[in-house]
């Protein structure tokens, strides 16, 4: 998240109303207490989808399920921001970063779709680590041999994008399909997450998060070095690199 | 408003006679109502003077804590309807879910002492004991020890 030195408040969990949700039964429809429309999908939609799309696309279902969570987040995360700027009376990107990760938090939480954390990485700064306990799609699909969180990979993107104002992709790195005990992402520039995801595939075993991490952090070593041996060695005829506002 | 635990009582007891027990708990709470719709009414009607207060109090204590701000203040007087309701409903529930629970993760999110916020809701009280009966604190006093009960540093902490 953006860092912001702005003032701690306290307004409490937006969500933890008795009936956020509530529904109509004479109407038949359930709406949040600012009248967005809300559905809920059951499991059986959901897995019903899955296969729909395995079945249409083939192995190309997994880039169409997490460009579906991005479309979804991006549209998600511009609503609740919209909320939480009313609730808060100021820019909702303005608020401390551990208040926006707890909002957040609670969000995935009243929707049902886990316990999210995240925090930023240490060594490598542009990338965050995230995690969803008790998320939907590995609970549903059990065993596989590939992460199956793709929804959640393409909303938290979405989520880190627009809240950071520049693209950023987010790539599973553990899943509970594969054993682990929860979903962990690496979110981070899109290019950058690219990089990471083409040598991700290209490993046997599936690298741990940490690995992945790992990497990162020796790819941007190298970026950076690679750059600053390069501006060692610029030709002394080429003009300074000007600076473009 | 939402009298969680009653109507669970109602919900449960949809098809069968209330027992003595839910009568006994039904009739001390409606006898109970009044002085808490006093509390809710007190503290609505108070809520502004109540955060000019407590911002002044706040400056004047601890001028070197610039934490706390006038909207900070504006947010700690207005938990007060979190829980007044749950004075009203007669359930900490309330409180837990939308105020507590959160506060103590975003306190240890933002890295901020809570015994900061103890702070704060110490002079609140003093401001409120000024203002209220007796008969209105004794209603609300559950609630505050709940509250204060989770901002030590240890329940803090545990949610990190």
């Amino acid at each position: 998240m953006p860092e912001s030195a702005s003032p701690l408040r306290l307004k409490g969990n937006y969500f933890a109303e008795p009936y956020y949700f509530r529904t109509d039964v004479t109407t038949g429809v359930c709406r949040t207490p600012t009248g967005v429309r809300i559905c809920t999908l059951p499991p059986d939609f959901l897995l019903g989808l899955r296969d729909a799309l395995i079945y249409e696309c083939g192995k190309s279902y997994r880039t169409v399920l997490k460009a579906a969570g991005r479309r979804w987040g991006s549209q998600w995360i511009k609503r609740l921001d919209r909320e939480w700027t009313a609730y808060y009376q100021q820019p909702f990107r303005e608020l401390p970063a551990g208040l926006i990760r707890v909002c957040l938090a609670d969000a995935f939480a009243a929707h049902g779709y886990g316990k999210l954390d995240y925090t930023r990485s240490d060594e490598a700064p542009e990338f965050w680590s995230a995690e969803i306990g008790d998320s939907l799609f590995p609970a549903l699909v059990g065993e596989s041999d590939r992460p199956v969180d793709l929804l959640m990979s393409g909303l938290l993107a979405a989520i880190f994008s627009y809240l950071h104002g520049q693209t950023m992709d987010c790539l599973q790195t553990e899943c509970p399909s594969l054993g682990a005990e929860r979903s962990r992402f690496l979110i981070g520039p899109a290019p950058r997450i690219a990089e990471l995801e083409a040598w991700w595939e290209a490993t046997t075993p599936l690298p741990s998060h940490e690995q992945v991490l790992q990497q990162a952090v020796a790819t941007q070593h190298a970026q950076t070095n690679g750059q600053t041996h390069r501006e060692h060695h610029l030709p002394h005829s080429q003009p300074p690199l000007e600076v473009v506002s | 408003m939402t009298n969680t635990w009653l109507t669970e009582i109602i919900h449960t007891a949809n098809e069968r006679l209330f027992n003595d027990e839910e009568l006994a708990r039904m009739l001390s709470y409606y006898s109970s109502v009044p002085t808490r719709l006093k509390l809710v009414e007190e503290l609505e009607r108070q809520e502004q003077s109540l955060t000019r207060a407590l911002h002044k109090e706040l400056q004047r204590r601890y001028p070197q804590r610039t934490i706390y701000t006038r909207r900070l203040a504006q947010d700690l007087v207005e938990s007060l309807r979190y829980i007044a309701r749950a004075v009203l409903a007669d359930d900490l529930r309330l409180l837990r879910y939308r105020w507590i629970e959160h506060m103590r993760a975003a306190l240890a999110a933002c890295d901020v002492d809570p015994q900061w916020i103890a702070d704060a809701y110490a002079v609140l009280r003093e401001l409120l004991q000024r203002q209220l009966t007796r008969s209105v604190w004794e209603v609300l006093d559950p609630a505050w020890s709940e509250l204060n009960d989770s901002l030590t540093r240890g329940l803090v902490a545990a949610t990190r």
